[in-house]
């Protein structure tokens, strides 16, 4: 990890204390720094009684099995689906305040632009979703 | 309200619980061995967090705490869970009980001493050091590694040198010397971290919000904390003054990790360099301020209070 911090080259997601590439954080933190970012977040509800052992399981916003949608931030640009404009202003300012270069935000999927929830985000996202031109955007970056 | 989290013997919480006393702050003590008493909801809605906490029946909103101090200790050691098994209700109750105070903690808009998150830097001391240097403090030439050759170069190099470990799991620094020569190829199994020794007075510097207590120690010892057991004196330890150039890069290093309270470790030269070693994100104060009369405890109360 400390290798990789000190890395004198452009580094997207340089380690973090939370995580190697970028802070891994907590669902919780997540759906907080969402709703900050002006996204349309669920209510995030968590207890010390509830039956969940984190240890071996993760928490969710969604049920297991709720269609998502991902879209990538890279920098100043948004890849993946068509977004309404506030919630590509949403997945931006989400990135900006994860200090993070890529960032994959997923959507609880629906049909209508008020459909739009906040279902979770990565630093370490899928990058099939989209395509060349995140790839070439990637590079951009990089190079 | 302010809520103080931990243990209430535990003298650092204690000393802070004792400063809220006589400044007549209201606080709410939650004692972490009685957590079959308490529970607590979490909830976030647009970037807000609200619920509540109960605790012997009673019960407080989340968003009355405007400030939280937290020393609470590795919930496996309880003296309460030490006879239950792996997966018992009791543990799964204390853990996930912590877990929601924390995530909690994480994402308040109150004084927090500290957040998880700013305390992480203090996990990999090699790590912790790339960003103490960005605020203008010396770092020793270091090796880190598991090759017993390299730690002879270096050692042939810098005549006398140190080794510790790279965890934020505490260690005893140690002096280098022949007797580690023989068992050096131990080594291999576990990387260390070896430093340049440097000469000069350790200084360690409580920072709290604004506020800065620097203590010197004079001690014959590599690491003061273990001084007698290094076959030296008791350390002495002594209130002083820090230049105001230095006081004001302690307080930016602190607020540049995230930490309105931190121990910042230094090692300040006969030509007045300042070698940090390491800042603390949880500090024993109590040590510092049971040998100076140093009040950093009601600083740390004035902190959580909003001063």
């Amino acid at each position: 990890m400390s290798w990789l911090f000190a890395l004198p080259m452009p580094v997207i997601n340089r380690a973090d204390a939370q995580g190697l590439c970028g802070a891994w954080r907590h669902i919780s933190e997540w759906v907080w720094l969402a709703g900050r970012a002006g996204l349309p977040t669920p209510l995030y509800s968590q207890k010390s009684t509830d039956r969940i052992d984190e240890t071996v399981e993760i928490r969710r916003l969604h049920p297991v099995g709720t269609p998502t949608i991902t879209a990538i931030v890279v920098g100043e640009r948004v890849f993946g689906p068509h977004l309404p404009s506030r919630i590509l202003a949403g997945c931006l300012r989400l990135a900006q305040l994860a200090k993070a270069g890529l960032l994959g935000i997923e959507f609880a999927a629906s049909a209508s632009e008020n459909g739009w929830t906040f279902a979770g985000a990565t630093p370490m996202p899928d990058l099939r979703v989209g395509g060349e031109p995140l790839l070439n955007a990637l590079a951009e970056e990089l190079f | 309200m302010i809520l103080l989290c931990g243990i209430p013997t535990e003298s650092p919480l204690a000393m802070v619980r004792k400063a809220l006393d006589g400044s007549g702050e209201h606080y709410l003590l939650l004692n972490q061995r009685q957590f079959s008493v308490m529970d607590i909801i979490l909830e976030i809605a647009d970037g807000r967090s609200t619920g509540r906490l109960r605790v012997n029946g009673d019960s407080y909103p989340l968003e009355e705490f405007t400030a939280i101090f937290t020393r609470l200790m590795d919930y496996r050691f309880l003296p309460e869970l030490k006879d239950q098994p792996d997966g018992s209700p009791q543990r799964q109750l204390c853990r996930n009980l912590l877990d929601t105070l924390n995530r909690w903690a994480e994402v308040a808009p109150a004084r927090v001493v500290n957040r998880t998150a700013a305390m992480g830097s203090n996990f990999s001391k090699p790590f912790q050091a790339q960003l103490i240097r960005r605020f203008g403090f010396e770092i020793p030439e270091t090796l880190i590694t598991n090759d017993p050759e390299l730690v002879k170069a270096f050692r042939a190099r810098h005549q006398r040198i140190i080794y510790k470990s790279i965890s934020g799991v505490r260690s005893i620094v140690q002096t280098f010397n022949d007797r580690d020569m023989e068992r050096l190829e131990n080594i291999r199994w576990c990387p260390t971290q070896f430093q340049a020794f440097v000469e000069g007075t350790n200084v360690r510097v409580h920072t709290v919000g604004h506020e800065t207590f620097a203590t010197a120690i004079t001690t014959d010892a590599t690491d003061y904390r273990y001084a007698h057991r290094q076959g030296g004196n008791h350390a002495k330890l002594r209130a002083v003054e820090l230049s105001d150039d230095l006081a004001q890069r302690c307080l930016e290093l602190s607020e540049g990790l995230g930490l309105a309270f931190a121990g910042i470790d230094l090692k300040v030269t006969h030509d007045n360099r300042a070698y940090c070693f390491e800042v603390n994100p949880s500090p024993a104060f109590s040590y510092y301020e049971a040998h100076t009369g140093q009040p950093i405890a009601r600083a740390v109360a004035a902190y959580l209070a909003g001063e």
